[in-house]
């Protein structure tokens, strides 16, 4: 059961370094590594100071990447939004490849 | 079908006819009874008409803020008791009396009267622009002014020979933006048009939009939208022939994205050229000209160097943001943003504004804006001097300066890139010299 846990949070990291990846990648953030941003801090406002575009370019980015699209009717958003680990649990719930 | 009876707003979960909404703006105007002032957030553009349309014919003020952080819309709503907040975040209860349930009655009443009783009001609606000024600008329009605006959208349409009542309009550009209330909102209100309710931000809510509009039998689809959203949309439009008509405003559309939308099919790319202050003012098919053309009475002519406007449904003559260069035949040519004048997905702002907002940032002795000038969206970036005495280290003061910013201006100009000197050159003056300018944008990667 330890070793099950164990897998599972091993491959949610990766999973969450994978999207650090895209964020980096898709915004063109110079100033900032995928390594260096904070899982738990906001991705939006005083924490990466992300805004409602790249919103959208990284929406794109994810259904290019996972295959589901993100819509504004989920009242999920800005919990999904929050921040980098609450993003990456959305994507292995919801992701079909 | 009767002309009051026809649809209005429309969603995957049904359609509102003209009376309909007639019958439940007479319930809504009695909800809003006593109400000094009427803040609406409403993101349900039927719900936001209402509430809008409700408050224009009680002679209450409707107030529109540029953001919805908090801080901008206590601001815009200012020391007025008996304020009403209509939609918006929970985080506001406490403060103004919120309504934030619009119920809806599917009665029925005769709604010419009150659209005329409509078009006569004088009412103020204040429309907030984020980043112009020290504080949110305040604009001052009325039905006049917005349906005046309004006018150029509906201009473009009958000229491609669309019918209002079977033209849907779907907006991706919010409603509380002044292209997004003239083109949508005022084009149904003032128009006939028929308005798509909800939200349209990812391709994936345009699909649904396009799929109620298929359900309901609409075959003329009309996208307000702007370059920033026009990027991630394309391969939804050129999937949907329904959408026959693309008006982008805000920002200059490229060429070629408006060549690749036009490629197919009788889809025609429009722009609408305006600002927030003279609303929508001029037209051009992009793939085809590169000249404006003013519509709706509006008239430009340069008085000492400065390009100065004219409408007939304008209270005053009113500056240009941009440098333009005016044909014998009135047609004109954009230049450029004059040097003060920023602009980033498609929101504009001074540069002297967010100076004299971020040197008042916690944390810093002295900071300045860079920006450098690109086709589509200027380049910002900040420069600041830490505070020593204060301890703290380079991201506890970013952090400290973006969420000043945030409190004050709309996230496009918190810039991702912030670095830091011991001392900022300026003159005896105080002024930063453009040649400082240009080697500090460089330090700060951002030069062109």
């Amino acid at each position: 059961m330890t070793e099950n846990n164990n897998n599972i949070s091993e491959d949610f990291t990766m999973l969450r370094n994978e999207i650090a990846e895209l964020i980096v990648e898709s915004l063109v953030l110079e100033d900032i590594s995928a390594l260096e941003i904070n899982p738990e801090e906001p991705l939006f406002g005083d924490g990466l100071s992300l805004d409602s575009i790249d919103a959208l370019e990284l929406a794109f980015a994810i259904s290019e990447k996972y295959g589901f699209k993100l819509r504004s009717d989920d009242e999920r958003n800005q919990e999904i939004f929050a921040c980098l680990s609450s993003l990456a649990r959305h994507i292995s719930e919801n992701r079909i490849r | 079908m009767s002309v009051s009876g026809r649809t209005m707003f429309f969603s995957k979960r049904g359609v509102i006819t003209r009376t309909q909404f007639a019958a439940n703006l007479q319930a809504f105007r009695k909800k809003l009874s006593g109400a000094s002032l009427v803040c609406n957030l409403q993101d349900d553009r039927y719900e936001f008409s209402l509430g809008l349309a409700a408050a224009m014919l009680n002679g209450q003020i409707s107030v529109l803020p540029s953001s919805d952080a908090p801080e901008a819309i206590l601001a815009s709503i200012g020391h007025s008791a008996d304020a009403v907040i209509l939609g918006g975040p929970s985080s506001l209860d406490g403060g103004a009396k919120r309504i934030t349930t619009v119920e809806f009655n599917s009665k029925e009443i005769d709604s010419s009267e009150i659209f005329a009783l409509l078009e006569n009001t004088r009412t103020e609606i204040r429309v907030f622009s984020s980043g112009s000024t020290r504080r949110p600008e305040c604009n001052v329009k009325t039905w006049e002014t917005l349906s005046g605006g309004a006018y150029v959208t509906d201009y473009i349409l009958r000229k491609l020979g669309f019918d209002a009542e079977k033209t849907i309009v779907i907006g991706t550009t919010p409603h509380r933006h002044m292209f997004g209330l003239e083109a949508t909102i005022f084009a149904t209100l003032g128009f006939g048009y028929c308005c798509y309710q909800d939200t349209v931000f990812y391709p994936a809510d345009l699909e649904i939009a396009v799929e109620a509009a298929r359900s309901q039998g609409f075959t003329n689809l009309v996208l307000i939208t702007s370059p920033a959203h026009l990027r991630f949309l394309e391969t939804t439009i050129l999937d949907a022939p329904e959408i026959c008509c693309v008006i982008s405003a805000t920002a200059p559309l490229p060429l070629v994205q408006a060549e690749r939308l036009e490629a197919h099919g009788d889809r025609q790319v429009m722009e609408i050229y305006g600002s927030t202050e003279t609303g929508s003012m001029a037209i051009r098919r992009t793939a085809y000209e590169s000249t404006w053309q003013p519509v709706a009475g509006f008239a430009l002519k340069m008085v000492s160097g400065e390009c100065l406007v004219t409408a007939p449904h304008l209270p005053a003559t009113l500056p240009l943001g941009d440098e333009v260069e005016i044909g014998t035949d009135g047609k004109f040519i954009l230049l450029g943003r004059t040097d003060d004048m920023i602009g980033i997905h498609g929101k504009r702002g001074r540069v002297s504004a967010l100076n004299s907002i971020l040197i008042e940032a916690p944390g810093i002795l002295d900071a300045i804006y860079l920006h450098s000038k690109h086709q589509d969206d200027d380049m910002l970036a900040i420069v600041a001097v830490a505070d020593p005495s204060l301890g703290l280290s380079n991201k506890e003061i970013i952090a400290s300066i973006r969420r000043h910013l945030l409190r004050h201006v709309d996230s496009v100009f918190v810039p991702k890139r912030i670095i830091f000197l011991d001392t900022i050159p300026r003159s005896e003056t105080g002024k930063v010299t453009n040649e400082t300018m240009r080697k500090l944008a460089s330090l700060a990667g951002i030069s062109n």
